[in-house]
């Protein structure tokens, strides 16, 4: 895949930068692997260049709309929700609310997996002395 | 190999000498009939298990004598004249997905000793029906792979030929059913993990439309693309299944009228349709006749001779017995593969970050050569001494997808392409029923052929991924063997309001070819 025009090549500085941003070691033992396998992977995806999008609209992959923001059918681009047979209004997203079946559980039955846990909370490092 | 004879009738079959070549519809009848007792099928099952498990390697968890509260909650539902559609019927579980009181590890270090507290909705509609919950399945460290290789818990054996995989990522579930451990079994398809092992273990694998199940405690992979189903030796249990794990959930991330799925799922009539083996007046009622596409970008180049002929031969019967077959092309599916990983990686990397040795799992307190027990080493070293190296590997490709400057021209775009092909399934959907392509481009291939060839593997999934990209319903049914005897499938698919035509149409192919009895693997 090109960005640019320029050919995207994975090197050690890109792979760091990876490595923090995904919160990943990668040892000087590793790099050579990672960088082989992820360009070849990269450089496999430069056929998306070539597929033609025109037809497509411009936001396609972004309407991730919550509830608040109902789009009816007719009025939607066509995408993922455009195959429902309802005519009626639809969405994609849940409201963003705690769920009752979490709610179900207790604090005791979460604490019970977490490696290292105190009163009623998860236990972690400190982060200021 | 046992050959069965076909079964038409929805008359109790008799009970036979050996219980583990049933169906799970049959043993359910016979099991309310009392003319089995559950023990019996579980008996019957673990025999097998018992001889089989650890040269397939596809159980991580089974314990026959903690079964006994699930035997004995069903029993008294029967006693009480309660029908069940799935009573006694054992049934193993993918690895990744919540069953109350069993471990769960994704095929993973990270998640240690973690305990599943809650059953998945999926699970628990299984229990309501009567279902046996055995054990859990081995499978691709969360669900990535398409060979079970990439289990922390050593590769899954084909039961057709040991030397081979069986698949993945659900490649344990799929052994497990074709090895009859159990007739039915539990998997997740993010981008082909049902239906490909299905195909090459000689089952039926059916991945229902987004939506129809919950993805409610099925470990996250892709969130857009995730989707629970059923492994079984027949089409008619595979359809059971599904019908019993659809329908409404409210805890679940995915709403029924999102995608017209759950609601409707429940009044869609799987169940009815296959309780008396109608679906040929399911066919008959359509508009005229059954019309089949078949794909031509998903018979060309990398699709082996004999998958090639084999899917001639199921053309040839179909057209035989007047349906009507027509080439198809859907031009964008060429670039599915390069979509798929695109969206599928950068949905895992936020789905997998909360993987940090925290709330759940394995934590490694400090980094033994520095000595440092900051948080960010906590996270860093717990996430990198717990993940495999494929896992790593498609976290850091999707945080490159989703990063500053490569945003547009990777996640993007490829989402512009995934409509694209939505567009052209939608356009295809409205002169076919449904379109029929191979499964996957070749029968099984060898443990370790393609393990350091990440290319090479993708290409497995040449004919799956659209499926999940598009949210249609698809499935694999066995069509045939090579001449090294591993079997093919062939891949049905079609949008989510016609699903119900895609088992009827996969019924008819099932009957027509004649193998369903010869489904099952000798081990």
């Amino acid at each position: 895949m090109s960005v640019s025009g320029k050919k995207v090549i994975i090197d050690d500085a890109l792979i760091h930068h990876l490595g923090r941003l995904t919160k990943l070691e990668v040892t000087p033992a590793q790099m050579p692997a990672y960088k082989a396998k992820l360009q070849t992977i990269v450089d496999y995806m430069d056929d998306l260049d070539n597929c033609d999008l025109s037809g497509v609209p411009t936001d396609a992959g972004s309407e991730m709309t919550p509830n608040d923001e109902i789009v009816s059918k007719e009025n939607s681009s066509p995408s993922l929700t455009s195959h429902t047979k309802l005519q009626r209004p639809s969405n994609r997203l849940r409201n963003d609310v705690i769920c009752k079946k979490y709610t179900d559980l207790n604090i005791e039955e979460f604490l019970v997996q977490a490696p290292t846990a105190t009163g009623t909370s998860f236990q972690v490092p400190k982060i200021i002395e | 190999m046992a050959v069965l004879s076909k079964s038409t009738s929805p008359t109790t079959p008799q009970k036979p000498q050996d219980i583990t070549i049933l169906e799970a519809h049959q043993i359910a009848s016979l099991v309310q009939e009392k003319a089995l007792t559950i023990n019996e099928v579980l008996d019957a099952f673990d025999k097998r298990i018992v001889q089989y498990r650890d040269e397939l390697n596809c159980i991580l968890y089974y314990q026959k004598d903690e079964l006994q509260n699930q035997i004995l909650s069903v029993q008294k539902a029967l006693d009480n004249g309660i029908a069940l559609p799935l009573a006694g019927v054992p049934i193993f579980v993918k690895d990744n997905i919540c069953v109350q009181g069993m471990p769960m590890t994704c095929g993973s270090k990270v998640l240690g000793d973690y305990l599943s507290p809650f059953d998945a909705v999926a699970i628990k509609k299984l229990k309501e029906a009567g279902a046996i919950i055995m054990g859990k399945t081995n499978l691709d460290e969360f669900a990535m792979g398409s060979s079970n290789e990439t289990s922390v818990f050593g590769p899954v054996k084909n039961p057709w030929n040991k030397l081979c995989v069986p698949g993945g990522s659900s490649g344990g579930s799929a052994a497990a059913v074709a090895a009859r451990f159990s007739p039915v079994s539990i998997g997740s398809d993010t981008g082909g993990s049902i239906r490909q092992p299905a195909s090459f273990c000689g089952i039926v694998g059916h991945k229902p439309a987004y939506g129809r199940i919950s993805r409610f405690g099925l470990v996250s992979y892709a969130s857009s693309l995730d989707q629970i189903g059923p492994f079984a030796f027949s089409v008619r249990d595979a359809a059971l299944v599904s019908s019993v794990m659809s329908g409404d959930d409210i805890g679940g991330d995915n709403y029924g009228e999102i995608f017209d799925t759950t609601a409707d799922a429940q009044n869609l009539g799987f169940l009815g349709l296959f309780d008396q083996f109608e679906y040929r007046s399911h066919l008959s009622g359509l508009n005229g006749k059954l019309r089949v596409g078949f794909v031509e970008e998903f018979n060309g180049t990398g699709i082996s001779s004999a998958v090639k002929e084999n899917l001639q031969n199921v053309r040839k019967l179909l057209q035989d017995n007047g349906v009507i077959c027509e080439d198809v092309s859907i031009p964008s599916l060429k670039y599915a593969i390069s979509a798929y990983y695109i969206i599928a990686t950068s949905e895992a990397s936020s789905n997998l970050s909360r993987f940090d040795g925290i709330r759940y799992g394995k934590r490694e307190p400090k980094n033994a050569k520095t000595g440092d027990e900051s948080l960010e080493s906590v996270y860093v070293k717990s996430r990198s001494l717990g993940f495999g190296e494929e896992v790593k590997q498609r976290i850091m490709l999707g945080a490159f997808s989703l990063s500053s400057g490569y945003i547009d021209a990777y996640y993007a775009k490829a989402n512009k392409v995934r409509t694209k092909i939505k567009m052209e399934f939608d356009a295809i959907f409205k002169d076919y029923d449904v379109l029929i392509s191979a499964t996957v481009p070749t029968s099984a291939f060898k443990i370790g052929e393609k393990i350091n060839d990440p290319i090479a593997m993708y290409q497995s999934d040449l004919c799956t991924t659209s499926a999940n990209l598009a949210g249609i319903a698809g499935i694999s049914v066995p069509s045939g063997f090579d001449t090294n005897g591993l079997p093919i499938g062939c891949q049905l698919l079609a949008s989510p309001e016609k699903e119900e035509t895609m088992l009827a149409a996969s019924c008819l192919i099932e009957e027509l070819l004649n193998i369903k009895g010869a489904s099952y693997a000798s081990c």
